[in-house]
């Protein structure tokens, strides 16, 4: 198993929707998620402002310093489903459930209260999720008015 | 299968067989299952904080069988220690 070597460069360092200052590594974006996830490539824009200005914030089931952000993006429903538009929730013969326009940044912290604005974080994985599953995380601690 | 780890972030990337269009589900453990739509088939694993939950007991993921990897975490902390020792 080979590590990559993107050395620290950044994709972006920004604030997230309390004020915490997260990053995006290259080695992260480029060498992981973006080959791995690859419904995700080209949506760095899009994972930086599902930390700036998520759908909601949801505590990790395992972890009190790791926090999963959900963001609907246009940009990915647009990818995933051909349309951009936010679909009905359905599965296939197979028991597959197929509508997936949403996308999961995990986010993992120095300090687990992140409400207080003052810790920093590192995305550690963006990857698009199935509506109404959500079993590795808690109740939202945060959730946009509509 | 191959294996990608990040261990900036430490999530390995299990992949069973490449293929363009995948649906994400999370199971209970806290992995994110790739799977193809239409057969249902599991192509891919994304395992958060793998060393992380190494260190504190055997990974388990049901939904896709015998993989090794409690040997695949002990090579990685073994690389670490090389490469700790050489710098």
């Amino acid at each position: 198993m080979a590590f990559s070597s993107y050395g620290k460069a950044i994709v972006f360092s920004t604030s997230d929707f309390y004020g915490n200052k997260v990053t995006l590594t290259e080695k992260t974006w480029k060498g992981h998620v973006a080959p791995k996830h690859v419904e995700m490539v080209g949506l760095e824009n899009e994972v930086e402002r599902a930390l700036q200005d998520p759908d909601e914030i949801l505590p990790s089931a395992q972890f009190p310093d790791v926090f999963g952000f959900t963001y609907y993006s246009a940009a990915l429903g647009a990818y995933v489903l051909g349309t951009g538009t936010m679909p009905t929730f359905t599965v296939t013969a197979a028991g597959v459930p197929t509508n997936v326009a949403q996308m999961r940044v995990v986010v993992q912290y120095d300090d687990p209260n992140i409400a207080l604005g003052n810790t920093v974080g590192k995305v550690n994985t963006a990857y698009p999720v199935t509506f109404g599953k959500n079993p590795n995380f808690g109740t939202a601690i945060y959730k946009k008015k509509k | 299968m191959t294996f990608s780890y990040d261990d900036d972030a430490d999530v390995l990337y299990v992949t069973f067989k490449e293929g363009a269009r995948r649906t994400y589900v999370e199971n209970d453990q806290g992995d994110v299952l790739l799977l193809d739509p239409q057969s249902g088939e599991i192509v891919g694993c994304t395992i958060l904080f793998f060393l992380r939950r190494a260190r504190e007991g055997p990974i388990n993921i049901p939904e896709i069988g015998v993989v090794p990897f409690n040997q695949i975490a002990g090579d990685l902390l073994n690389e670490r220690k090389h490469q700790s020792r050489s710098h």
